[in-house]
């Protein structure tokens, strides 16, 4: 089976379609199962603690702290005894980021965009980037 | 009829900054509620549980917090006012506003002293030093 034929053969496979673009694999790569043994997605790895989960997620927040004498150490916006996912709660009844600055009348607009991002970095933390970056 | 302080039936609140400002407004509004906000006191904002709990216990304030760690793991019974969270499933201020309301109609009320209080929507959760005894909401 050629190369083209192959091509042919995934593009009437919805799930696999995006690999009819680019580049040959065959002309990159030794075999055709080793390219598809790259592209395969692989088990996320959920064994990551949470602690290091938030921990990260903290790192590249401007306004979202963490200290195990507030609230526990729930996640909060800094400076503040309001929680992380109070702020989603408010955003999730109000409707929009600025519902939430209703809900909370000494947040601004950017500390509860901050503690949205910080909940997006926490659930997209635990995953095995590696099989992403295979071309 | 003589003034006694034994009379007032109103609890004494120290609502927690966690509580949203719209609720911790109608609560602050409500008649058998004396209600004073951690957001209304520089000290306290953005303060650790226990300068919280500290302040609640020096003014006879009960604690009114949606956050879980004011538990009697933490704060054992009897050893402070008092300690009224709202349940996490009460998700959105309405919902908090319309428990504690229900809460300050059902006539257990007075029961929130030196206990810890769990606020349902449909329910309320007192537990004392001898005892637990749940309350359902009328209606």
């Amino acid at each position: 089976m050629t190369c083209r034929e192959r091509r042919d053969d995934l593009y009437v496979r919805p799930a696999f379609s995006r690999w009819t673009t680019g580049p040959c694999r065959e002309e990159q790569q030794d075999g055709w199962l080793t390219a598809v043994a790259g592209e395969t997605s692989r088990p996320k790895d959920f064994d990551v603690p949470f602690s290091s989960v938030l921990e990260n997620a903290k790192q590249l927040s401007l306004f979202v702290d963490m200290d195990s004498e507030v609230l526990g150490g729930t996640p909060r916006v800094g400076g503040t005894r309001i929680p992380v996912y109070r702020v989603l709660n408010a955003i999730d009844e109000y409707g929009s980021i600025d519902g939430a600055t209703i809900a909370y009348r000494s947040l601004t607009v950017e500390q509860v965009r901050d503690a949205v991002q910080f909940a997006a970095h926490v659930l997209e933390s635990p995953v095995e980037h590696e099989a992403e970056t295979v071309d | 009829m003589y003034w006694s302080p034994l009379l007032n039936t109103k609890l004494r609140l120290l609502i927690d900054e966690s509580v949203e400002d719209p609720v911790a407004d109608v609560v602050s509004r409500m008649s058998a509620f004396n209600a004073m906000c951690v957001r209304d006191l520089p000290s306290l904002k953005g303060g650790s549980d226990r300068a919280v709990m500290d302040y609640a216990q020096k003014d006879d304030r009960i604690v009114l917090t949606i956050d879980a760690h004011f538990n009697k793991t933490n704060y054992p019974i009897c050893r402070h006012e008092g300690i009224i969270r709202i349940s996490a499933r009460c998700r959105t201020g309405s919902m908090v506003a319309d428990s504690i309301r229900k809460f300050a109609q059902c006539g257990h009320r007075s029961e929130a002293k030196h206990s810890i209080t769990l606020i349902n929507q449909d329910s309320c959760t007192i537990e004392t030093i001898a005892e637990v005894t749940t309350h359902r909401f009328p209606g």
